[in-house]
C-alpha cells in the first residue's frame, strides 16, 4: 500500500485574494503553481493570473480552469471519456504495471480507457478540466486502499462522471488573459510583467519526496507507469542538491532575484522556516513584512 | 461531559441573534447555527482540543452562515452560477468575522474553511487532505450532521444522520473525522447537545457594533436601502428625545429594522410607503424582525417594537390590527421614519416631481397611518438634519 501521509500545503486563493486586495495587486504570477485551485480562485475574483510547472498535468489542468475561460464538458462529452467507445482499439494493459500493487485489473483497464479517451479530445480546456475530474478519482481509489471498508463503493464511470461533471463550476472568464506554461521558473518569470510573484517554495529534496497523487498521475497522463519525475528537475536549481542549507538558499535566491523586476513578491512557507524567508526577502526588497494566520501558513511579503 | 467556564451574557446574545441571521439566510430553522455551535465545542472537547480551539469551534458554527448577507439579490441566476456564488460565502463569513473583535482568532479561518472538502472538491479554495484545518472539517462534519438531523424533522434520528457522514468518509469529510464523530456519537451521544461554555474572555467583543454592523451588511444588499439604518439612527434618536424615549434605544432599532429583510426579494419597497398595496409585505418584514429578535435575551426588548412597525394608528395596520396607544411609542416612531426614507428613496429613484414633499405627505397620513406627535416629531427632526 502506498504511503499518502504526505503534508498538503494549505494553498488558499482567497488568503492570497485578501492580501492582494489590501495592497492593489490586480495580476500574479506564480511560477511553481502545482495544482492551481489557488490560481482559479484569482480568476474568479478578477485578477489576471498567471502559471507555471514541469510537471505537465499541473500544466494541461491549468488549461482547464486558468486558460479556459467558457469551455465546459456537456454530459454526452463526458460520456465518451468515462467509457469505451465502440470501434475504437484501447490499450488496456498501458498501466498493466499498477495492477494488484496500486490498482485493481479492472481500475487499471479504466486507468487505459481514459487515457486514450481524454488524449483524444481536442480542446486544451476540455482536456484540462478532464484531467482534474479523473484524478480525484485516482485519489479516491488510492484513499480507498488505506480505508476499504470506510468508504463508499463507487463504480470507476459513476464516480469519474461525478468527478468531472464538478469542474464545470471552475469555468469562469475575468475578461483578462491569463496563461499556463510548462516551463521552469526563469522562463516563467521572464515571459510575463504582473504586479506580484507568489510561489510557495518546493522544499529540500521536494522531487524525490513527491506525494503519490501527484506522481502517479503525471505517470498516467504520459502513459508510462514507470515514469520518474525527478527527472523535470535534474536540471534545475531545485534538482540540484538541496538537502544542504546553503544550496536550498541559493536556490531561493535565483528565484527571488529573477522575480526583481515585479513590485511583489509573497512566499509562502511556515512558522519554522518564516525566519530563514524573511532573511532571503530582505536581501532582495527594501521592505519586508510577514502575514502569519496559522503557524502552517505564513506569508513573507516583499515590496520594492 | 466536561463543560467549560462561561462567556459573558450579552456576547451570547448577540452571537445567538447573529447565528439567527445566517440561520433565515441559509434557509434553515431558527437555532440552527446554535445547535451546530453546541456539537462542535463538545466535539472539541472531547477531541481533547485546547479550550481556545473549542470555543473558537464554537463561535465558528454559530456564525457559519453569516457570509450569505454579502450575497446579491434580485438576480437571476443559473444553477452553475448560483454554485459559484455560493463559494464565497464561508470568505465573506471569514471577512465579517475577522472584522469583529474579541473572538478567537481562528474563528474566521474555521468559517472561511467550514465547506472545503477532503476530497479537494470543496469550495471556497479547494483545499484537499491535510491542507484543511482539522477544526474547520470538524465543522463541517458537524453541520453535515445536525443537517441530516434537523431534515427528519419529527422523525430525527441521530443514527441516521450519522450515516450522513459515513456515507461521505473520503469525499467531503477525511476517514480520521469520521472515525472520530464516531467516536464522539457512541460516547456522548446523550450528551452532545449538552450547553458548551467557553473558557474564552470575550471582553474585547462589541456585541452591539457587531450586531449594528451585520445589520448594515443586510440594508446594504439592497439599493433602496443601502446605508437605511446609519441615516434612520440619528433621525430616530432625535425624533425619540422629542417624543419622551431613550434616544439610543431608538437609534439601535432604527439599525434593527433591517433585520425584516432577510429574504430575497423585498416587493413591499415596490410600492409608495403610503399605500396599503405594500402592507402585506412590509408586515411580513415586521415578523421576520420580531422573530429574529426573538431569539436573544438582550435584543428581545426591541421585539415588541420592531414587529409593530406596519400597524397603523388607526388600527388598520398589520399584523396584529393595533390601535393609537396600544402601538409602542417606539414602532410608532419607527413606522415614521422608515416611511419618510423609503419616500426619499423612491423620489431619488423616480422621475416623479409632481408629488408633494416628504413632510407634507406624511403629515397628511397623521391620524390614520402614522401617530401625529411622531410625524411632528419627525419633521422636527428632519429639520435639524
Amino acid at each position: 500500500m502506498i504511503d499518502l501521509n504526505e503534508r498538503t500545503r494549505r494553498i488558499s486563493g482567497s488568503r492570497l485574494a485578501d492580501l492582494f486586495f489590501a495592497r492593489d495587486i490586480g495580476s500574479v504570477v506564480d511560477p511553481f503553481m502545482g495544482m492551481p485551485n489557488h490560481l482559479n480562485y484569482l480568476k474568479r475574483h478578477g485578477i489576471a493570473v498567471h502559471g507555471g510547472d514541469l510537471v505537465e498535468w499541473f500544466v494541461r489542468a491549468g488549461e482547464g480552469m486558468i486558460v479556459n475561460d467558457f469551455t465546459v464538458l456537456r454530459d454526452s462529452e463526458v460520456a465518451e471519456i468515462v467509457e469505451m467507445l465502440p470501434g475504437r482499439i484501447y490499450p488496456l494493459d498501458l498501466f498493466k504495471g499498477w495492477d494488484g500493487v496500486f490498482f485493481s485489473e479492472e481500475q487499471c483497464a479504466y486507468l487505459g480507457v481514459w487515457h486514450a479517451n481524454v488524449h483524444n479530445l481536442r480542446s486544451d480546456g476540455q482536456t484540462g478540466l478532464a484531467i482534474i475530474g479523473l484524478w480525484h478519482v485516482l485519489c479516491y481509489w488510492l484513499q480507498k486502499g488505506h480505508a476499504p471498508d470506510e468508504m463508499a463503493d463507487v463504480p470507476p464511470s459513476e464516480l469519474a462522471w461525478r468527478y468531472i461533471r464538478e469542474t464545470e463550476r471552475l469555468v469562469c472568464t475575468n475578461n483578462a488573459r491569463n496563461t499556463v506554461r510548462r516551463a521552469d521558473f526563469n522562463a516563467t518569470l521572464g515571459a510575463r510583467t504582473a504586479d506580484c510573484v507568489y510561489f510557495s517554495p518546493p522544499g529540500k529534496n521536494a522531487m524525490k519526496k513527491a506525494d503519490a497523487r501527484v506522481w502517479m498521475w503525471e505517470a498516467w497522463w504520459q502513459g508510462n507507469p514507470y515514469l520518474n519525475i525527478e527527472q523535470y528537475y535534474r536540471d534545475t536549481v531545485f534538482g540540484q542538491r538541496t538537502s544542504d542549507e546553503g544550496s536550498y538558499d541559493r536556490a531561493i535566491t535565483s528565484v527571488l532575484a529573477a522575480a526583481q523586476p515585479y513590485p511583489y513578491v509573497i512566499v509562502q512557507t511556515t512558522a519554522a522556516d518564516a525566519a530563514r524567508f524573511e532573511r532571503l526577502v530582505a536581501a532582495h526588497r527594501t521592505t519586508v513584512e510577514t502575514v502569519a494566520p496559522f503557524p502552517e501558513e505564513v506569508y513573507v511579503i516583499g515590496k520594492n | 461531559m466536561p463543560l467549560l467556564r462561561s462567556a459573558d451574557p450579552l456576547t451570547a446574545d448577540a452571537v445567538r441573534l447573529l447565528s439567527a441571521i445566517g440561520d433565515t439566510l441559509g434557509g434553515h430553522g431558527l437555532g440552527f447555527g446554535m445547535r451546530v455551535a453546541t456539537v462542535a465545542a463538545n466535539f472539541a472537547v472531547q477531541r481533547g482540543c485546547p479550550p481556545e480551539m473549542v470555543a473558537a469551534s464554537f463561535y465558528a458554527g454559530a456564525l457559519h452562515g453569516i457570509g450569505a448577507v454579502r450575497t446579491p439579490i434580485g438576480i437571476e441566476l443559473g444553477e452553475r452560477e448560483a454554485a459559484i456564488v455560493a463559494w464565497d460565502v464561508p470568505v465573506h463569513g471569514a471577512r465579517i468575522v475577522a472584522a469583529m473583535s474579541g473572538l478567537p482568532p481562528a474563528t474566521a479561518d474555521y468559517i472561511r474553511w467550514h465547506r472545503e472538502s477532503f476530497d479537494g472538491t470543496g469550495y471556497p479554495d479547494r483545499l484537499r487532505w491535510n491542507g484543511i484545518p482539522h477544526a474547520a472539517m470538524a465543522i463541517n462534519a458537524v453541520r453535515a450532521f445536525v443537517e441530516a438531523l434537523e431534515s427528519n424533522g419529527d422523525h430525527a434520528s441521530p443514527a441516521e444522520a450519522l450515516f450522513a457522514l459515513v456515507g461521505d468518509a473520503g469525499k467531503t469529510f477525511s476517514i480520521q473525522i469520521v472515525r472520530e464523530f464516531r467516536t464522539f456519537f457512541a460516547e456522548c451521544s446523550e450528551t452532545f447537545e449538552a450547553p458548551a461554555e467557553l473558557a474564552w474572555d470575550t471582553a474585547g467583543f462589541d456585541a452591539f457594533a457587531s450586531v449594528g454592523g451585520l445589520c448594515a451588511e443586510i440594508d446594504a444588499r439592497d439599493d433602496r436601502t443601502h446605508g437605511r439604518g446609519a441615516r434612520l439612527a440619528p433621525l430616530a434618536a432625535a425624533m425619540a428625545t422629542a417624543a419622551g424615549i431613550d434616544p439610543e434605544h431608538a437609534a439601535f432599532a432604527a439599525r434593527l429594522t433591517a433585520l425584516g429583510r432577510l429574504h430575497e426579494t423585498v416587493p413591499g419597497d415596490d410600492y409608495d410607503p403610503l399605500s396599503r398595496l405594500g402592507r402585506d409585505a412590509r408586515a411580513a418584514d415586521a415578523r421576520t424582525a420580531e422573530r429574529l429578535l426573538g431569539v436573544s435575551p438582550t435584543f428581545a426588548e426591541f421585539a415588541p417594537a420592531l414587529g409593530a412597525v406596519a400597524e397603523w394608528f388607526d388600527g388598520s395596520g398589520l399584523p396584529q390590527r393595533r390601535k393609537g396607544g396600544d402601538i409602542p411609542p417606539l414602532a410608532r416612531l419607527l413606522a415614521v421614519a422608515l416611511a419618510g426614507d423609503a419616500m426619499d428613496a423612491l423620489a431619488q429613484r423616480t422621475v416623479a416631481d409632481n408629488l408633494p414633499d416628504v413632510p407634507v405627505r406624511l403629515a397628511a397620513a397623521g391620524g390614520k397611518q402614522f401617530d401625529p406627535a411622531m410625524v411632528a416629531a419627525y419633521v422636527a427632526a428632519r429639520g435639524d438634519r
